[in-house]
């Protein structure tokens, strides 16, 4: 397996000189995102995320299992992530690298932990049935940004899906198929969404959502998770470069500014994709066929 | 209301050759690396080690993703000159988008095969893999009763049919792969076979396609040409 190939020394210094010149190699300013793309699939549940050139697909399903014993009145919410070789060839498949585990780790805890689902709605029958709605994450290119790239995907996946409708009788329980019944959205509290701060010059120089080469050549990174209200989620800085407090705060209001951006342009696709759908649906159940 | 299929060639700048294809609701990605750098362990002296990866839409990978590997590498593994990359990699990732149907069974699991295999060459011809030839795979159901055949059938019809069958052709029109369930006379094989054949075939350079009209669309053979020809013709515009 090939590994990722590092930056030469002249690279290096070109990229880094240039951040000292207040420019990016791509011409984008510190504080700026690359061109954020969201498409959303036939099925309910499935987002395609292109960031720049990073892309990452996230797929919602929903069946009915067991709650945990302990855990009698949740539902179950899961997130798998997973690195393969077709994001890089570098990523190996059955092995997790630490890369990989931090990135599970970091989306399980900006959108799990941080309540952004109401597992409570997810229950059907206390103890006995509830739903377990699972995201599984892939990554199709990897150039950087996976994090903020795959939360995107995630949270708008997870505004798209729609779960079958179910009706309880006593003992027993149905669950109406997606024609039968209209199928319910997921009760979501808030929408959690990640900015990740590259460090650059002992500190001096940060940016926002760093390319590949950007990220292979940080001093040290932070990820900031925020809701649309301000609320802080969660501030992930796994080692690196000691950052002061106020440039943590600074972070924090540039970063607010940019999920506020971002979460507004989910809720317009989501939009379009709706009309799309309510006219198109419209459009088939108003055929004058009969059966013959 | 059949919809039609479509393909796309190498939008995964990473990978050497990258390509997506979607039959029905059945949609695939694959991508290809290679020759590249091998493991030790999996280094032969003479010739090139393929690899197919399937991953799925949903869930982890389990036995259906390792029998749709092995299927895969059995169809791929002849195709490709492995001599020419002694002591090498190919690399073939193949990721499920979309799947038929919501359930997880023999059905839906056959009718990912021929959008995963068609996908599979198209990123192996997009990466610049040396072949013999070039598979296109269809499925073709047949329906014990009337006799009749199915060719590219949604899962409504796979539900009822008696076989199926799911087959690669060459672009000579040579039998690549087959791989067939349920039960069925020799002689309904031989009609899946010419009905899958007239299916696959790309057809010839400068071919009209009126003639093609009453067959309704475009065959899988003639859609993976199309895309390959468009992708050579961006790809060398600077020579025109």
């Amino acid at each position: 397996m090939p590994r990722e190939l590092e930056p030469s020394t002249s690279e290096k210094t070109f990229v880094l000189e240039a951040l000292k010149q207040k420019l990016r190699i791509d011409g984008r300013d510190f504080e700026s995102f690359r061109g954020l793309e969201l498409s959303f699939g036939e099925d309910y549940g499935l987002a395609d995320v292109q960031l720049g050139k990073t892309r990452v697909l996230a797929r919602v399903s929903a069946e009915v299992a067991k709650p945990f014993s302990d855990r009698p009145f949740d539902g179950i919410f899961q997130i798998t992530t997973e690195l393969g070789p077709m994001a890089s060839p570098a990523f190996e498949t059955g092995r997790q690298t630490e890369q990989e585990v931090l990135l599970a780790r970091l989306i399980e805890k900006a959108i799990r932990r941080s309540g952004a689902i109401d597992t409570e709605s997810l229950c059907i029958v206390a103890g006995q049935k509830c739903w377990q709605v699972r995201v599984d994450v892939h990554f199709l290119h990897h150039d950087g940004g996976l994090v903020d790239a795959s939360c995107i995907a995630v949270v708008a996946a997870l505004q798209h899906f729609r779960r079958p409708d179910v009706s309880v009788e006593g003992e027993k329980i149905i669950i109406h198929t997606l024609t039968e019944r209209v199928p319910v959205p997921l009760s979501i509290l808030h929408v959690p969404i990640c900015v990740t701060y590259s460090f650059y010059h002992g500190g001096e120089i940060s940016l926002v959502d760093a390319t590949l080469q950007e990220e292979q050549l940080r001093d040290g990174d932070m990820t900031i998770t925020l809701n649309k209200f301000g609320e802080v989620c969660q501030i992930a800085k796994a080692g690196g470069l000691p950052i002061g407090a106020l440039a943590l705060l600074q972070c924090a209001r540039v970063a607010l500014v940019k999920v506020q951006e971002i979460t507004a342009f989910i809720q317009k696709r989501l939009e379009e994709d709706q009309t799309l759908r309510t006219r198109r649906d419209n459009l088939l159940e108003s055929t004058a066929e009969n059966p013959r | 209301m059949t919809i039609p299929s479509t393909a796309s060639l190498g939008f995964l700048p990473r990978s050497d050759g990258s390509a997506s294809f979607s039959q029905g609701r059945t949609s695939v990605i694959a991508s290809v690396n290679g020759p590249m750098e091998v493991r030790i362990r999996d280094e032969l002296p003479q010739e090139a080690y393929i690899e197919v990866i399937v991953r799925p839409a949903i869930g982890v990978t389990g036995t259906r993703e390792k029998y749709l590997e092995s299927r895969l590498l059995s169809a791929l593994k002849p195709i490709i000159l492995r001599s020419n990359h002694p002591r090498t990699l190919i690399q073939i990732v193949v990721q499920v988008v979309q799947s038929a149907g919501s359930e997880d069974n023999a059905i839906t699991t056959l009718l990912l095969l021929a959008p995963s295999l068609n996908a599979a060459v198209l990123a192996l011809l997009d990466a610049g893999v040396p072949l013999k030839s070039v598979l296109s795979a269809t499925t073709v159901a047949f329906l014990k009763g009337s006799g009749k055949l199915i060719v590219e059938p949604e899962l409504e019809d796979l539900k009822k049919a008696a076989s199926k069958h799911v087959l690669a052709f060459t672009s000579a029109g040579l039998l690549g792969f087959v791989e067939s369930e349920g039960e069925f006379e020799y002689e309904d094989f031989e009609r899946v076979v010419e009905a899958g054949r007239n299916v696959c075939s790309a057809g010839r350079e400068g071919d009209d396609n009126d003639t093609k009209m009453d067959t309704g669309g475009q065959g899988v053979g003639e859609l993976m040409r199309k895309v390959v020809r468009e992708k050579v013709e961006k790809d060398l515009r600077w020579r025109a």
